[in-house]
Protein backbone atom coordinates (compact mmCIF):
# COMPACT_ATOMS: atom_id res chain seq x y z
CA UNK A 1 0.00 0.00 0.00
CA UNK A 2 1.30 3.17 -0.74
CA UNK A 3 1.59 5.87 2.16
CA UNK A 4 3.76 8.58 3.38
CA UNK A 5 6.86 6.93 4.43
CA UNK A 6 9.81 9.25 6.18
CA UNK A 7 12.96 9.31 4.22
CA UNK A 8 16.25 11.73 4.81
CA UNK A 9 15.52 14.46 2.05
CA UNK A 10 19.54 16.11 2.23
CA UNK A 11 21.75 16.45 4.83
CA UNK A 12 24.47 19.03 5.18
CA UNK A 13 27.39 19.45 7.82
CA UNK A 14 29.10 22.00 9.21
CA UNK A 15 33.08 22.44 10.88
CA UNK A 16 34.22 25.39 13.42
CA UNK A 17 37.17 26.37 12.02
CA UNK A 18 39.70 26.57 14.45
CA UNK A 19 42.09 23.21 13.35
CA UNK A 20 44.00 20.68 15.81
CA UNK A 21 46.43 19.29 13.62
CA UNK A 22 49.18 16.14 14.46
CA UNK A 23 51.72 18.18 14.62
CA UNK A 24 50.22 20.69 17.43
CA UNK A 25 49.58 17.87 19.30
CA UNK A 26 52.34 15.66 18.49
CA UNK A 27 54.48 19.56 19.83
CA UNK A 28 52.63 18.64 23.21
CA UNK A 29 54.00 15.59 24.17
CA UNK A 30 57.53 13.68 24.37
CA UNK A 31 57.99 10.71 22.26
CA UNK A 32 54.45 11.77 19.77
CA UNK A 33 54.73 12.54 16.86
CA UNK A 34 52.84 13.45 13.71
CA UNK A 35 52.83 10.04 11.72
CA UNK A 36 51.98 8.06 14.87
CA UNK A 37 49.37 9.76 15.68
CA UNK A 38 47.89 9.36 12.04
CA UNK A 39 48.91 5.80 11.77
CA UNK A 40 46.90 4.98 15.12
CA UNK A 41 43.82 7.21 14.79
CA UNK A 42 43.28 7.56 10.85
CA UNK A 43 42.82 11.29 11.79
CA UNK A 44 44.76 14.08 10.48
CA UNK A 45 42.81 16.95 11.64
CA UNK A 46 40.16 17.91 14.29
CA UNK A 47 37.96 21.09 14.18
CA UNK A 48 37.23 22.93 17.61
CA UNK A 49 34.54 25.16 18.24
CA UNK A 50 35.77 29.22 19.39
CA UNK A 51 35.51 30.02 22.83
CA UNK A 52 32.58 32.04 22.21
CA UNK A 53 31.59 29.72 19.37
CA UNK A 54 28.02 26.87 21.09
CA UNK A 55 26.18 24.06 19.97
CA UNK A 56 23.48 26.26 18.77
CA UNK A 57 26.12 27.81 16.62
CA UNK A 58 27.63 24.82 14.96
CA UNK A 59 23.94 23.40 14.17
CA UNK A 60 22.50 27.23 12.80
CA UNK A 61 25.89 27.29 10.16
CA UNK A 62 25.08 22.94 9.51
CA UNK A 63 21.57 24.15 8.83
CA UNK A 64 21.98 27.41 6.72
CA UNK A 65 23.78 25.62 4.29
CA UNK A 66 21.42 22.97 3.95
CA UNK A 67 18.78 25.99 2.95
CA UNK A 68 21.35 27.58 0.92
CA UNK A 69 21.26 24.48 -1.35
CA UNK A 70 17.88 24.98 -1.94
CA UNK A 71 16.61 21.47 -0.83
CA UNK A 72 14.05 23.12 1.25
CA UNK A 73 13.07 26.25 2.54
CA UNK A 74 12.98 26.95 6.52
CA UNK A 75 9.36 27.89 6.52
CA UNK A 76 8.54 23.92 5.39
CA UNK A 77 10.00 22.90 8.87
CA UNK A 78 7.46 21.69 11.10
CA UNK A 79 9.43 20.22 13.51
CA UNK A 80 12.76 20.72 14.87
CA UNK A 81 14.65 17.75 16.27
CA UNK A 82 18.08 19.18 18.18
CA UNK A 83 20.53 16.36 19.02
CA UNK A 84 23.25 17.61 21.41
CA UNK A 85 25.15 16.90 24.90
CA UNK A 86 27.02 20.11 25.09
CA UNK A 87 23.83 22.73 25.00
CA UNK A 88 24.20 26.44 25.36
CA UNK A 89 22.37 26.56 28.44
CA UNK A 90 20.41 24.67 31.05
CA UNK A 91 17.29 26.23 29.90
CA UNK A 92 15.87 27.29 27.76
CA UNK A 93 16.40 24.07 24.95
CA UNK A 94 18.30 24.69 22.65
CA UNK A 95 16.15 24.24 19.90
CA UNK A 96 14.20 27.12 20.73
CA UNK A 97 16.99 29.22 19.90
CA UNK A 98 17.70 27.76 17.07
CA UNK A 99 14.10 27.85 15.54
CA UNK A 100 14.84 31.84 16.06
CA UNK A 101 17.60 31.96 14.29
CA UNK A 102 17.15 29.70 11.89
CA UNK A 103 13.54 31.54 10.85
CA UNK A 104 11.41 29.09 11.14
CA UNK A 105 7.59 29.39 11.38
CA UNK A 106 6.46 30.09 15.29
CA UNK A 107 4.02 27.09 14.49
CA UNK A 108 7.14 24.94 14.64
CA UNK A 109 7.18 22.38 17.06
CA UNK A 110 10.80 21.64 18.82
CA UNK A 111 13.12 20.21 21.19
CA UNK A 112 16.55 18.59 22.31
CA UNK A 113 17.46 15.52 22.48
CA UNK A 114 20.40 14.81 24.88
CA UNK A 115 22.29 11.94 23.37
CA UNK A 116 26.10 11.26 22.07
CA UNK A 117 26.91 8.63 19.36
CA UNK A 118 23.33 6.95 19.43
CA UNK A 119 21.91 10.23 19.13
CA UNK A 120 21.40 10.78 15.34
CA UNK A 121 19.87 7.22 14.86
CA UNK A 122 17.45 8.05 17.94
CA UNK A 123 16.86 11.31 15.93
CA UNK A 124 15.94 9.51 12.68
CA UNK A 125 13.21 7.21 14.75
CA UNK A 126 11.86 10.04 16.55
CA UNK A 127 11.44 11.86 13.13
CA UNK A 128 9.93 8.54 11.25
CA UNK A 129 7.26 8.59 14.07
CA UNK A 130 6.52 11.94 13.96
CA UNK A 131 6.38 11.93 10.02
CA UNK A 132 4.42 8.59 9.43
CA UNK A 133 1.45 9.43 11.80
CA UNK A 134 1.18 12.64 10.13
CA UNK A 135 2.07 14.54 13.43
CA UNK A 136 4.77 16.54 11.42
CA UNK A 137 5.61 16.48 7.39
CA UNK A 138 9.43 18.30 7.63
CA UNK A 139 11.69 17.40 10.23
CA UNK A 140 15.11 19.15 10.38
CA UNK A 141 16.92 16.73 12.94
CA UNK A 142 20.12 18.84 14.18
CA UNK A 143 23.20 17.11 15.76
CA UNK A 144 26.00 19.37 17.06
CA UNK A 145 28.78 19.30 19.63
CA UNK A 146 31.19 20.80 21.60
CA UNK A 147 33.10 18.25 23.09
CA UNK A 148 36.64 19.27 22.69
CA UNK A 149 35.31 21.66 25.59
CA UNK A 150 34.62 19.21 28.09
CA UNK A 151 38.50 17.87 27.11
CA UNK A 152 41.18 18.46 29.92
CA UNK A 153 43.92 20.04 27.89
CA UNK A 154 46.53 17.49 29.13
CA UNK A 155 44.28 14.09 28.22
CA UNK A 156 45.87 12.81 25.00
CA UNK A 157 44.08 10.07 24.26
CA UNK A 158 40.58 12.23 24.18
CA UNK A 159 42.11 14.79 22.45
CA UNK A 160 43.52 13.15 19.58
CA UNK A 161 40.07 11.71 18.97
CA UNK A 162 37.70 13.99 19.49
CA UNK A 163 36.21 17.32 17.29
CA UNK A 164 33.59 19.47 16.99
CA UNK A 165 31.08 19.68 14.54
CA UNK A 166 27.41 19.70 13.47
CA UNK A 167 24.76 18.11 10.90
CA UNK A 168 21.58 19.42 9.43
CA UNK A 169 19.38 16.38 8.10
CA UNK A 170 15.99 17.16 6.26
CA UNK A 171 13.70 13.71 6.60
CA UNK A 172 10.24 14.45 4.92
CA UNK A 173 7.35 12.26 3.90
CA UNK A 174 7.73 10.27 0.35
CA UNK A 175 4.91 8.24 -1.47
CA UNK A 176 6.31 4.86 -1.84
CA UNK A 177 5.24 1.17 -1.13
CA UNK A 178 7.60 -0.33 1.69
CA UNK A 179 9.41 1.64 4.11
CA UNK A 180 13.02 4.14 3.55
CA UNK A 181 13.93 4.15 6.93
CA UNK A 182 13.66 1.19 9.39
CA UNK A 183 12.87 -0.63 11.24
CA UNK A 184 14.97 0.03 14.45
CA UNK A 185 17.01 -1.66 17.08
CA UNK A 186 17.88 0.38 20.16
CA UNK A 187 20.04 -0.54 23.10
CA UNK A 188 20.66 0.24 26.66
CA UNK A 189 23.25 -0.29 29.18
CA UNK A 190 23.24 2.09 32.53
CA UNK A 191 25.76 0.54 33.73
CA UNK A 192 28.52 1.86 31.56
CA UNK A 193 28.05 5.35 32.44
CA UNK A 194 31.01 5.81 34.73
CA UNK A 195 33.58 5.19 31.48
CA UNK A 196 32.16 7.77 29.54
CA UNK A 197 31.19 10.77 31.67
CA UNK A 198 31.32 14.40 32.73
CA UNK A 199 30.52 14.40 36.39
CA UNK A 200 30.36 17.91 37.05
CA UNK A 201 27.74 20.20 35.28
CA UNK A 202 25.00 18.94 36.21
CA UNK A 203 23.19 19.48 39.29
CA UNK A 204 24.68 16.77 40.98
CA UNK A 205 27.96 18.29 40.87
CA UNK A 206 27.52 21.89 39.90
CA UNK A 207 30.93 23.19 38.19
CA UNK A 208 33.28 23.55 40.94
CA UNK A 209 34.43 26.85 40.67
CA UNK A 210 38.43 26.55 40.15
CA UNK A 211 40.62 26.29 36.85
CA UNK A 212 41.49 22.74 36.03
CA UNK A 213 44.00 20.97 37.78
CA UNK A 214 47.63 21.24 36.65
CA UNK A 215 47.87 18.05 35.83
CA UNK A 216 46.01 15.13 35.07
CA UNK A 217 47.48 12.28 33.22
CA UNK A 218 45.63 10.87 30.57
CA UNK A 219 41.77 9.75 31.15
CA UNK A 220 42.42 8.35 34.23
CA UNK A 221 40.30 9.11 37.90
CA UNK A 222 43.02 12.45 37.89
CA UNK A 223 40.95 14.44 35.31
CA UNK A 224 39.20 17.52 36.81
CA UNK A 225 35.49 16.31 37.49
CA UNK A 226 34.28 19.10 35.12
CA UNK A 227 36.44 17.21 32.21
CA UNK A 228 35.39 13.90 30.25
CA UNK A 229 36.45 11.30 31.88
CA UNK A 230 36.62 8.30 29.22
CA UNK A 231 37.48 4.57 29.93
CA UNK A 232 38.75 3.45 26.54
CA UNK A 233 39.51 -0.57 27.63
CA UNK A 234 35.88 -0.38 29.07
CA UNK A 235 34.23 1.74 26.22
CA UNK A 236 35.81 -0.72 24.43
CA UNK A 237 34.76 -3.95 25.20
CA UNK A 238 31.31 -3.05 25.23
CA UNK A 239 31.24 -1.69 21.44
CA UNK A 240 32.81 -5.43 20.48
CA UNK A 241 29.62 -6.68 22.28
CA UNK A 242 27.36 -4.64 21.43
CA UNK A 243 27.70 -3.38 17.91
CA UNK A 244 27.86 -7.36 16.40
CA UNK A 245 24.53 -8.09 18.67
CA UNK A 246 22.64 -5.05 17.58
CA UNK A 247 23.85 -6.03 13.81
CA UNK A 248 22.91 -9.25 13.98
CA UNK A 249 19.32 -8.77 15.48
CA UNK A 250 18.70 -5.64 12.92
CA UNK A 251 19.46 -8.04 9.98
CA UNK A 252 16.99 -11.08 11.63
CA UNK A 253 14.04 -8.05 11.86
CA UNK A 254 14.57 -7.28 8.29
CA UNK A 255 15.12 -10.85 7.55
CA UNK A 256 18.05 -9.71 5.05
CA UNK A 257 21.61 -11.31 5.56
CA UNK A 258 24.95 -9.56 5.44
CA UNK A 259 25.41 -9.73 1.85
CA UNK A 260 22.40 -7.85 1.20
CA UNK A 261 23.04 -4.70 2.79
CA UNK A 262 25.00 -2.87 0.13
CA UNK A 263 26.55 -0.47 2.76
CA UNK A 264 27.50 0.09 6.18
CA UNK A 265 28.07 3.38 7.79
CA UNK A 266 29.23 2.67 11.65
CA UNK A 267 29.81 6.16 14.09
CA UNK A 268 33.38 6.96 13.12
CA UNK A 269 34.48 6.57 16.86
CA UNK A 270 37.89 5.51 15.98
CA UNK A 271 39.73 3.50 13.33
CA UNK A 272 40.96 0.91 15.50
CA UNK A 273 37.64 0.28 16.62
CA UNK A 274 36.12 0.26 13.31
CA UNK A 275 38.73 -2.03 11.80
CA UNK A 276 38.35 -4.69 14.64
CA UNK A 277 34.12 -4.42 14.11
CA UNK A 278 33.96 -4.73 10.46
CA UNK A 279 36.54 -7.60 10.62
CA UNK A 280 34.78 -9.06 13.56
CA UNK A 281 31.21 -8.83 11.30
CA UNK A 282 32.89 -9.96 7.98
CA UNK A 283 31.81 -6.88 6.30
CA UNK A 284 33.88 -6.89 3.02
CA UNK A 285 35.76 -3.93 2.12
CA UNK A 286 34.10 -1.11 -0.05
CA UNK A 287 31.02 -1.99 2.17
CA UNK A 288 32.11 -0.25 5.05
CA UNK A 289 33.12 3.75 5.50
CA UNK A 290 36.00 4.09 7.48
CA UNK A 291 36.89 8.01 7.24
CA UNK A 292 38.51 9.82 10.60
CA UNK A 293 40.93 11.95 8.37
CA UNK A 294 39.06 15.44 8.79
CA UNK A 295 37.30 16.25 11.62
CA UNK A 296 37.85 12.87 13.67
CA UNK A 297 34.87 11.33 16.27
CA UNK A 298 32.40 14.90 16.45
CA UNK A 299 30.48 12.11 18.36
CA UNK A 300 26.80 12.47 17.26
CA UNK A 301 27.25 14.13 13.72
CA UNK A 302 29.89 11.28 12.60
CA UNK A 303 26.85 9.56 10.97
CA UNK A 304 24.98 12.02 8.84
CA UNK A 305 28.54 13.59 7.83
CA UNK A 306 30.05 9.99 6.61
CA UNK A 307 26.34 9.91 4.68
CA UNK A 308 27.09 12.75 3.25
CA UNK A 309 30.52 12.42 2.15
CA UNK A 310 29.33 8.79 0.90
CA UNK A 311 27.10 10.33 -1.37
CA UNK A 312 29.41 12.87 -2.72
CA UNK A 313 32.25 9.83 -3.28
CA UNK A 314 29.14 8.30 -5.34
CA UNK A 315 30.54 5.10 -2.72
CA UNK A 316 26.70 5.16 -1.98
CA UNK A 317 24.37 5.46 -4.54
CA UNK A 318 20.59 5.98 -4.90
CA UNK A 319 18.25 2.73 -4.25
CA UNK A 320 21.56 1.71 -2.21
CA UNK A 321 20.11 -0.11 1.77
CA UNK A 322 22.90 0.76 3.90
CA UNK A 323 23.07 0.06 7.88
CA UNK A 324 23.68 2.86 10.22
CA UNK A 325 24.48 1.88 14.00
CA UNK A 326 25.29 4.62 16.50
CA UNK A 327 27.17 3.60 19.71
CA UNK A 328 28.85 5.05 22.66
CA UNK A 329 27.98 6.98 25.67
CA UNK A 330 25.23 5.66 28.11
CA UNK A 331 25.91 3.09 27.38
CA UNK A 332 23.60 3.58 24.54
CA UNK A 333 22.97 2.06 20.68
CA UNK A 334 21.10 2.36 17.96
CA UNK A 335 20.82 0.83 14.43
CA UNK A 336 18.75 0.96 11.38
CA UNK A 337 18.14 0.86 7.76
CA UNK A 338 17.61 3.42 5.44
CA UNK A 339 17.58 3.55 1.55
CA UNK A 340 19.23 6.58 -0.51
CA UNK A 341 17.05 8.30 -2.61
CA UNK B 1 43.54 -23.31 25.21
CA UNK B 2 46.89 -22.94 23.21
CA UNK B 3 47.92 -19.75 23.43
CA UNK B 4 50.91 -20.17 21.02
CA UNK B 5 49.20 -18.14 17.91
CA UNK B 6 47.60 -14.96 20.81
CA UNK B 7 51.24 -15.15 21.95
CA UNK B 8 53.02 -14.42 18.72
CA UNK B 9 50.43 -11.62 18.02
CA UNK B 10 50.62 -9.80 21.64
CA UNK B 11 54.62 -9.90 21.26
CA UNK B 12 53.95 -8.05 18.33
CA UNK B 13 51.39 -5.71 20.32
CA UNK B 14 54.29 -5.13 23.26
CA UNK B 15 56.70 -5.03 20.51
CA UNK B 16 59.04 -7.49 22.11
CA UNK B 17 60.23 -10.99 21.03
CA UNK B 18 58.44 -13.54 20.89
CA UNK B 19 61.34 -15.74 23.56
CA UNK B 20 61.29 -12.60 25.59
CA UNK B 21 57.02 -13.03 26.43
CA UNK B 22 57.32 -15.69 29.75
CA UNK B 23 54.55 -16.22 31.74
CA UNK B 24 56.85 -13.86 34.06
CA UNK B 25 56.94 -10.80 31.29
CA UNK B 26 56.37 -8.13 33.66
CA UNK B 27 53.71 -5.20 31.42
CA UNK B 28 55.55 -2.04 32.53
CA UNK B 29 53.37 1.06 32.71
CA UNK B 30 55.53 2.14 29.99
CA UNK B 31 54.24 -0.19 27.61
CA UNK B 32 51.30 -1.59 28.96
CA UNK B 33 49.23 1.71 28.29
CA UNK B 34 45.48 1.85 27.06
CA UNK B 35 46.75 1.79 23.36
CA UNK B 36 48.39 -1.83 24.19
CA UNK B 37 45.52 -2.39 26.39
CA UNK B 38 43.04 -1.93 23.57
CA UNK B 39 44.55 -4.22 20.98
CA UNK B 40 44.91 -6.87 23.77
CA UNK B 41 41.28 -6.69 24.13
CA UNK B 42 40.91 -6.88 20.39
CA UNK B 43 43.17 -10.08 20.02
CA UNK B 44 41.33 -11.90 22.84
CA UNK B 45 38.43 -11.43 21.00
CA UNK B 46 39.80 -12.61 17.83
CA UNK B 47 41.63 -15.82 18.88
CA UNK B 48 39.38 -17.19 21.29
CA UNK B 49 35.90 -15.35 20.45
CA UNK B 50 35.09 -13.96 24.32
CA UNK B 51 35.35 -10.21 25.32
CA UNK B 52 37.23 -10.51 29.20
CA UNK B 53 36.05 -7.34 31.61
CA UNK B 54 38.42 -4.57 30.72
CA UNK B 55 38.72 -3.70 34.38
CA UNK B 56 40.53 -7.24 35.42
CA UNK B 57 42.97 -6.61 32.34
CA UNK B 58 44.22 -3.38 32.66
CA UNK B 59 44.95 -4.90 36.42
CA UNK B 60 47.01 -7.85 35.28
CA UNK B 61 50.78 -6.95 35.78
CA UNK B 62 52.33 -10.03 34.42
CA UNK B 63 51.78 -12.39 31.10
CA UNK B 64 50.80 -15.14 32.72
CA UNK B 65 47.98 -12.99 34.44
CA UNK B 66 46.51 -12.01 31.02
CA UNK B 67 46.83 -15.83 30.24
CA UNK B 68 44.82 -17.02 33.43
CA UNK B 69 42.38 -14.33 32.79
CA UNK B 70 41.83 -15.48 29.72
CA UNK B 71 41.21 -19.35 30.61
CA UNK B 72 38.89 -18.09 33.66
CA UNK B 73 36.83 -16.50 30.77
CA UNK B 74 36.91 -19.18 28.56
CA UNK B 75 35.14 -21.19 31.61
CA UNK B 76 32.49 -18.25 33.16
CA UNK B 77 31.41 -17.29 29.72
CA UNK B 78 29.30 -13.94 31.02
CA UNK B 79 25.46 -14.86 30.42
CA UNK B 80 23.89 -12.35 28.32
CA UNK B 81 21.73 -9.84 30.14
Amino acid sequence: MRQPRAAIKAIACYFPARELTNEQLAAQWDGWDADKIMDKTGIAVRYLAGPDECASDLGVAAAQRLFRTGACAPQEIDFLLFCTQSPDYFLPTTACLVQDRLGLSTRCGALDINQGCSGFVYGLALAKSLIETGTAANVLLITADTYSKFLHPKDRSARVLFGDGAAATWLGPVEVEGELLGPFVFGTDGRGAPHLIVTAGGLRHRFPPVAPPPSAEAAGPGCGERHLRMNGPAVFTFTLEAVPRAVNELLRKTGRRLEDVDYFVFHQANRFMLERLQAKLGIPEGKFWLDLERGGNTVSSTIPMALERARAQQALRPGDDVMVVGFGVGYSWAATMLKIL
Amino acid sequence: MDPRAFLVKLAAVMQVDLDELREEFELDPDRWDSLAQLATIALIDEEFGITVPAESLTQCTTVGAVLELISQSIEQKAPER
